[in-house]
């Protein structure tokens, strides 16, 4: 038996096992079902590590491929990275100590400012692009400035009765279309699923190039 | 009038003023006024009642998804909900879902309990982080023991006076999720199905609308959306907190924000009127 | 101004990030680099201090559970995923995500189909009509729900009724889309506003 069918096998089994745990209420599969879970989440705390080696890797890349002044930049990503680990395995990690500052007096301020130029990216975006070229691009737009003036308090002192519009844009035609988006997507989701299980779809370093 | 000449300039207009006005559509509101009121929609109303219904020595399972970056959305609704469940002699028994949100949610969750004298162990335990909603949702409904055996400070869960009886999800009177992330949805899709009692979530603005047909559907029985949802809350729990604060700033910028869509419309269609007119 | 370093540094760092509004600028650059080293590093020790290493030491304490030798068995597999972020497939990183795609896919099969497809179906399929308020409201929302659905179904060109049926399937989906946006826009000008809140309360005390 080839690799390929071996790793096809094993896929299936474990598809099919954790299927039927939402099925069998009895010991075993109370076990198995544990065992599986477990399984999982030990997984994904090694995929999570393992994201961040790749980032650490992309960046000695970088700092390799780099000359000069340059390379200030990658070698900043180690400083910070180092920083990082130093504090947080030497001494404790809880509220006050030296891990915990550094994120508070500097990782927490810059992502939370990072995020908030979006604001400003958009507003721009907003002013040079956003324009009543097509019906579809309309009908964005007016559901847009609908919800951006009826969910604040100001928005009714300007065009009165508007939050009740925007109330029922919400809570009836916006429920109609994601409720179309969900359902298709738990059919592309069971499809998906289904082809991984039974071998057809799989991650692309399991297959022979 | 040069009219050709005072569309192109409106329309190419330096970024840094657009910049520049949305920061003054902030600052000013900031600086002019305090608290404001608001007008409670029935989802955030919902929450609140669900969570009022409780009574004292039933324990909620907390559940945080959060980064630095949708912290200013998420807190204010944490601290409110720590703040009205801590009043009512609620137990809480939380986890996080998130790498980055682990420390922000545990240091939250102390400093409300040490103003209401609540104790770790007795009143209120923190698990820990893990990936993976969907297993640690499953999981859990089985008991909290198998994927969490210890807690980040050390203790084992069965030494916890609050943690030691826990055998699954019949042992919480409601399930709470905040999120910014997937996990919300994830408490929705796998939660549900093993779970009877409510399901309440705390949403960051962005992903409100979507969780409406989970709403009309009753799998979640109350919602708590982005900023405006976080003051409503506020408002019912009785505090004066950071969301009640920055609404009218918000209201402002919106204004502002509709202003700029409708000038850089008008400035489009008078360039299209502008380039017919001479042919 | 506040001078105490706790609110020095997180202003001095906030307005090096604003900066960047203005122009590119070498400051800007080295604090998103270290930002990005720390937060690597950041989301790494919590990963091992408040995820794994719990998890294990109960393992480790337990060993006699059958169930934590399965359990080890995974830390082995899982180390498999490191190989191949290092650029390495191997065998070991093979049935690491193959075991990690056929549990998460068969454990998506049937609460995808209770929770997304059977009870949003069943929701739908309510009494609609026009004489009232909770009629008319179904009406729209099965409108909106199997037009939507349409847009999609890519099978077959549209044409004819089918591709005005598509046309307002685009149109409720934009609906959506706009809500969502107004909503995004929203959430970040929340950012935005705790950002000034902090520079003109926390840092120079010109409201409290």
């Amino acid at each position: 038996m080839n690799r390929d069918n071996r790793l096809r096998i094993m896929v299936l089994i474990l598809g099919l096992l954790a299927i039927l745990q939402f099925f069998i209420p009895h010991n075993t599969g109370r076990w198995i079902n544990r065992f599986l879970l477990d399984w999982l989440v030990i997984l994904e705390f090694f995929a999570l590590i393992a994201g961040i080696v790749a980032l650490v890797r992309g960046q000695l890349i970088s700092l390799r491929k780099t000359q000069g002044n340059a390379r200030i930049y990658p070698g900043l990503f180690f400083v910070g990275l180092a920083i990082m680990i130093v504090t947080g395995l030497v001494g404790p990690i809880a509220e006050g100590s030296l891990f915990d500052t550094c994120f508070r007096w500097f990782l927490q301020p810059l992502q939370s400012t990072l995020f908030s130029l979006l604001a400003f990216y958009m507003a721009y975006a907003a002013f040079r692009s956003f324009r009543l070229k097509s019906a579809p691009a309309t009908i964005l737009l007016l559901s847009a400035v609908i919800m951006l003036m009826g969910r604040m308090p100001l928005g009714e002192r300007v065009i009165p009765n508007i939050s009740l519009f925007a109330n029922w844009i919400v809570r009836v035609p916006n429920v109609g279309s994601t409720r179309g988006l969900w359902i298709g997507i738990g059919l592309a989701g069971i499809a998906t699923a289904m082809r991984v299980i039974i071998g057809i779809e799989g991650p692309a370093s399991w297959r022979r190039r | 009038m040069d009219y050709p000449a005072l569309v192109a300039s409106i329309s190419g207009i330096d970024r840094r003023v657009i910049y520049l006005v949305i920061a003054l559509s902030i600052m000013v509101p900031l600086l002019l006024a305090s608290y404001a009121r608001v007008e409670p929609e029935i989802e955030t109303v919902s929450f609140y009642e669900r969570i009022q219904d409780l009574s004292e020595g039933d324990i909620i399972l907390l559940s945080v998804d959060y980064m630095p970056g949708s912290a200013s959305e998420l807190e204010p609704m944490i601290t409110a909900f720590l703040k009205q469940v801590f009043s009512k002699h609620i137990k809480i028994v939380a986890l996080s879902l998130n790498a980055q949100g682990t420390g922000l949610l545990e240091s939250s969750i102390e400093n409300v309990a040490a103003e209401y004298g609540k104790n770790y162990g007795d009143d209120w335990v923190f698990l820990g982080y893990r990936p993976s909603s969907p297993a640690v949702i499953i999981s859990l409904s089985g008991s909290p023991h198998s994927l969490f055996p210890e807690d980040p400070r050390g203790n084992e869960l069965s030494d916890l006076p609050l943690t030691t009886d826990l055998n699954g999800f019949e042992d919480f009177n409601a399930i709470v999720a905040i999120a910014s992330g997937a996990s919300a949805q994830d408490w929705v899709i796998y939660g549900y199905e093993r779970y009877t009692g409510p399901i309440l979530v705390g949403l960051s603005g962005g992903i409100g609308p979507a969780f409406q047909s989970f709403y009309d559907t009753h799998h979640v029985k109350g919602i708590i959306a982005g900023l405006q949802g976080a003051a409503e809350y506020e408002q019912l729990v009785g505090i004066r907190g950071e969301a009640l604060r920055a609404v009218f700033a918000q209201s402002v910028a919106h204004l502002v924000f509709v202003g700029l869509i409708v000038v850089g419309n008008l400035s489009f269609l008078a360039a299209l009127w502008i380039e017919r007119a001479m042919g | 101004m506040s001078l105490e370093p706790g609110v020095l540094i997180p202003a001095i760092v906030t307005l090096i990030v604003f900066s960047i509004l203005y122009k590119d600028n070498p400051l800007f650059r080295v604090a998103e680099r270290l930002g990005v080293g720390m937060a690597a590093g950041y989301a790494l020790i919590l990963i091992l201090r408040t995820g794994i290493l719990p998890r294990l030491s109960g393992a480790v304490h337990n060993i006699a559970d059958p169930a934590n030798y399965l359990l080890l068995i995974s830390v082995v597999l899982g180390a498999g995923f490191i190989f191949s972020s290092i650029g390495k497939p191997k065998t070991l990183s093979r049935y690491a995500i193959a075991s990690a795609a056929a549990i998460g896919a068969g454990l998506a099969i049937p609460y995808l189909t209770q929770t997304l497809v059977l009870a949003q179906m069943k929701a739908t399929m309510v009494p609609v009509g026009l004489s009232t308020k909770a009629g008319f409201n179904a009406l729209v929302i099965a409108f909106c729900v199997l037009t939507g659905m349409s847009y999609f179904s890519f099978s077959k060109e549209p044409k004819g009724m089918r591709a005005l049926i598509s046309d307002m399937g685009l149109y409720t989906l934009m609906i959506a889309f706009g809500t969502t946006f107004g909503h995004f826009a929203m959430s970040r000008i929340t950012l935005l506003i705790n950002r000034f809140l902090f520079l003109i309360r926390d840092f120079l005390h010109i409201i409290t």
